[in-house]
This record gives structure tokens, C-alpha cells and sequence, in this order.
């Protein structure tokens, strides 16, 4: 699995280099030079980057994948299906790990905040189990339905999802009176223990899952 | 004899077609060709072998073991080219052995570097970038060198050149004459089946409808032109692909050690002949069964 595992691995370390090396400092530019270190919104954005990142990666692997028709030429290989479909699911884990890592490690190193620091890993934590669900049903989408079909039908659902209840906040609804420190009020307040053993749990049962559907699928 | 391959009533259904009940051996150090029309089911069946899609029932085994529960095992000892060989088109050609090497338990690392030379094929260039005879060629070198006592070839000399293509099935038929190695071979290049193959199977619409020798195919299945009233009105009703000329009548007869007494009588004054007929004749007669 190793072998695949370093093959798979370019696409991901591309993100992950490019989120180190340009977007951190870039974010942090305030947080870097001082007058801003204690605003929450540094917190905040960094789920969504880590979702960004990790399925980012996914979705680019994923297309080259599709491009090269890739699957069709490792299952000529003395592999078991679990095990290509496995060497995806360890990088997906990797790189949340590591994302989460990393930003901690670097809150702690820019704000001498032990406490920041902390803050930031328990959030990334729930946040991170959530992406690690996300990777996992979309991979299971993508070998349900081909690349290209589960693209246009993630679309669809992402209208449907996150930007309907925009409009009919906008429109038809009172507006949710939500400021960023509520929301990482919420998430911080939840058992980050025990969201990331269930996320991982439910990521890694995904795994036979997602396996099955691959040699049945459309990929 | 054992038999390297062995297909038990193996179905597959898609919306626009089945494969219906197919059934076939493939006993040890033979060629098996699988002829058939676009669309009759070939690469679903050899897929399936190759565990890359599932059958919906049926039972097959490869080296006597269960192709799904030993996959790797089988895989080892395998080699496949596919329909369209598949590689990582931005990776070298040297990369790309390099790299399946690691997954062989036999990989010849000599012989695959051989069979580049041999088929003249650059080693850095990136496989995205050669043409589909090349790909052909590289997925073969890629095929044979685990050594695989059996290989699964899905129209592997389709676009590859003649001279190329002479040399591609002179090495499957040294590989199974010499080593003893199986070879199960689709094409519709029926010529490159009669070249090789030991037995032959029709699949045609998802269906087995011949499974023989290539020898007993030939020798039973003949056309038989007849003047007007020199064949036995049975003889006659039984021919497939019947066709009326201005100078007489032709048939084929898919049994015709069991008719030569009866013609017997027709050859001597020659109100009768017979002629051979190709894998290509028998295709089609199957196809269009008692169509006129």
C-alpha cells in the first residue's frame, strides 16, 4: 500500500506545501505582525481551509484519476480493492492530521498562546472529522455515480444545501443573527474527543464500504 | 488435463445488454481464442475474470482458486492487456515498470527491459505520449514480465501494425508452446485467432454458441455448393446461409464428417464440391444463423 500510497501522495502534498508556504503566512499577515492576534476570525477560517485543502486535494487526484482512467489500470494490478481505495483514505487522514498539526503548532508558535493554541486544535478537530466524513461519502459518490455525474449532482446539492437558505434568509426568513464567536462557541463546546473518535470511526467504516461500491461503480 | 481457467454459468446484466449463462475451460498450456461481433461480450468477460467489475452470479476459478477470494495470488500469476491499455500518461516508460514492479512477486526487471528494446520503445518518453500501437506494446512488455503462467489479452493486436502483429502472436504461440503458459485471447481479428489459438469459443450477444477445437471447428464446418437437385432434400433444408445462383446452390454445414458418405456419390461426379471455410465464414454464419 506504501507504493500507492507515494504515488497518490503528489496531489496532496501540493496542497498542503501551498497552504504552508503561501496562504498561512499570507492569512496571517495581521496575526504576524501584531495588532490583530487575539481576533477569533483566525480561528474561524481555518475549518473551512482545512476542508478546502483535504478535499481540494481529493477532488484534483480524483479528476487526474478519472483523466488517466487510473482505476481501470490499478485493478490490473495484484492489489485487492480495499487496498488502492485504502492508500486513499490513509492520505485523506494523513492530511488532516497533519493540517491540524501544523496550524496549531503554528498559532502556538506566532501567538505564544498556549491557550489559542489549544482552542485552535480542539476546533480543527471537529472540523476536521467533518471533513473527513465529507471525503468519505464523496468518494463514495464519485465511484456511485463516475466523476463526472457525481460532480454536476454535488453541485446541485451545494446550491441546494448552502445557498438556498442564504436566499431564503435573505428574502423570506428573519436574518440568523449568527456572529463568529457564536459558532465557535458552539463547535469548541461540543466534546472534540469525542467527535473526532466518532468522525474517525465513521471515516474508516466508509473505507469497505466505499471499496464495494468502487467495484460495482462507474469508475 | 487441469484447467488454468474455469467459467461456470457466469452472468452479467447492463440495461442494454446480458451475458447470458457463459460457461468455458481453458485446460492448461493451451490457446484459447474468444471470437465474437463489437458488443458480444468479450471484455465483460474477461473483466470479470480480472476481478475488475463483478458478475451478478456464476462461479469462476483461475490456477483452481476462487478468482474473487484470491485475487492477489491470481493477479501474480497473471498477465493482462486490456482493450485500451491504461497508464499514468505523465509518468516515463521507465517510471511506469518501475513502479508495477514493486507490486510482482517475479518481476524479470532484464526481461521487461528486453521487451522495450525489442519493441522499440523510448524509456523516457511518457506513456501519454505514445501512439496506441506503442501502448499496445508496452502494456504486452508490462504483461510478460512477471513471467505469468497465464495471460488475458483483450484485443491486444488491434492498431498495432502487421510486422509488430506477426511478432506479438509468434510470442504468445513460443509462450505457450515452449512454456507451457495459458493464453485466453479475444479478437474479432478472427485471422489472429486461426494463427494461434488451440480452441476456439463464439460468444456472440452475450451467448457461447460454439465451443471446439480449432481443428474439429474447420474440419466439421464446410460450404457445399450443389447443383439443383444433387443434394438430399434433408442435406439441403439443414445448410445454413443458404444462397441460390445462376450456375447452383451453396450452404454451410456445420457437420460435415457425418454428411461426406452421403456427398460421396455428388463429389465423384462433381454436381457437388466443397469448400474450406475460415473462422471469418463460421463468424458470420453463426451470426446470421439460417438467414438466406
Amino acid at each position: 500500500m506504501l507504493r500507492l500510497i507515494q504515488k497518490f501522495s503528489l496531489m496532496y502534498a501540493f496542497y498542503l506545501a501551498m497552504y504552508a508556504f503561501l496562504m498561512f503566512p499570507l492569512l496571517n499577515y495581521d496575526r504576524i505582525s501584531g495588532p490583530d492576534t487575539e481576533n477569533p476570525i483566525y480561528i474561524f477560517y481555518q475549518g473551512g481551509f482545512l476542508i478546502w485543502m483535504v478535499l481540494g486535494a481529493l477532488w484534483a487526484h480524483e479528476n487526474m484519476e478519472h483523466k488517466t482512467n487510473a482505476y481501470r489500470f490499478l485493478r490490473t494490478l495484484p492489489l485487492g480493492g480495499i487496498k488502492i481505495i485504502g492508500a486513499k483514505f490513509t492520505l485523506v487522514f494523513m492530511s488532516v492530521f497533519l493540517f491540524i498539526v501544523y496550524q496549531s503548532g503554528m498559532i502556538r508558535i506566532l501567538t505564544g498562546s498556549a491557550q489559542l493554541a489549544t482552542a485552535t486544535w480542539q476546533y480543527l478537530c471537529v472540523l476536521g472529522s467533518l471533513c473527513l466524513i465529507l471525503a468519505g461519502l464523496a468518494y463514495m459518490g464519485i465511484y456511485r455515480f463516475g466523476f463526472v455525474v457525481f460532480g454536476k449532482l454535488l453541485l446541485g446539492i451545494w446550491m441546494l444545501l448552502f445557498l438556498s437558505p442564504i436566499l431564503l434568509r435573505q428574502f423570506i426568513l428573519p436574518p440568523l443573527k449568527l456572529t463568529v464567536d457564536d459558532v465557535l462557541g458552539f463547535v469548541t463546546g461540543l466534546n472534540w474527543v469525542a467527535v473526532s473518535l466518532i468522525g474517525t470511526a465513521l471515516f474508516w467504516a466508509m473505507l469497505p464500504l466505499a471499496a464495494r461500491i468502487n467495484i460495482h461503480g462507474k469508475v | 488435463m487441469s484447467h488454468t481457467v474455469e467459467i461456470e454459468n457466469l452472468t452479467k446484466s447492463y440495461k442494454k445488454f446480458r451475458l447470458d449463462s457463459v460457461s468455458l475451460e481453458l485446460p492448461e498450456g493451451l490457446i484459447l481464442g474468444l471470437i465474437g461481433p463489437n458488443g458480444a461480450g468479450k471484455t465483460t468477460t474477461l473483466k470479470i475474470l480480472m476481478d475488475m467489475i463483478r458478475a451478478d452470479s456464476g462461479r469462476v476459478r483461475i490456477f483452481g482458486l476462487d478468482h474473487r477470494t484470491h485475487t492477489k495470488e491470481i493477479k501474480n500469476r497473471v498477465g493482462y492487456v486490456g482493450e485500451e491499455p491504461q497508464f499514468y500518461g505523465d509518468k516515463s516508460v521507465s517510471w511506469t515498470g518501475g513502479w508495477i514492479s514493486g507490486f510482482y512477486r517475479n518481476w524479470d526487471l532484464n526481461l521487461f527491459e528486453k521487451m522495450l528494446t525489442d519493441f522499440g520503445i523510448s524509456r523516457t518518453k511518457k506513456t501519454g505520449q505514445l501512439s496506441k500501437g506503442m501502448r499496445v506494446k508496452l502494456s504486452l512488455a508490462l504483461a510478460l514480465s512477471h513471467r505469468p503462467e497465464l495471460l488475458i489479452l483483450d484485443e491486444p493486436t488491434a492498431g498495432l501494425d502487421p510486422v509488430v502483429r506477426r511478432d506479438v502472436l509468434e510470442r504468445l504461440r513460443h509462450l505457450s508452446k515452449s512454456q507451457g503458459r495459458s493464453v485466453l485471447i479475444s479478437s474479432h481479428i478472427t485471422d489472429d485467432i486461426a494463427r494461434i489459438a488451440d480452441l476456439i469459443v463464439f460468444l456472440i450477444d452475450g451467448r457461447v454458441t460454439l465451443a471446439e477445437s480449432k481443428d474439429g471447428l474447420l474440419a466439421k464446418w464446410k460450404r457445399i455448393h450443389f447443383q439443383e437437385k444433387a443434394l438430399e432434400e434433408g442435406i439441403t433444408s439443414s445448410l445454413k446461409c443458404r444462397k441460390t445462383q445462376v450456375f447452383g446452390s451453396s450452404g454451410i454445414t456445420d457437420n460435415y464428417p457425418s454428411l461426406k458418405q452421403r456427398l460421396a456419390a455428388g463429389l465423384d461426379s462433381q454436381s457437388i464440391k466443397v469448400e474450406n471455410l475460415n473462422l471469418d465464414d463460421i463468424l458470420i454464419a453463426c451470426v446470421k444463423g439460417d438467414e438466406t
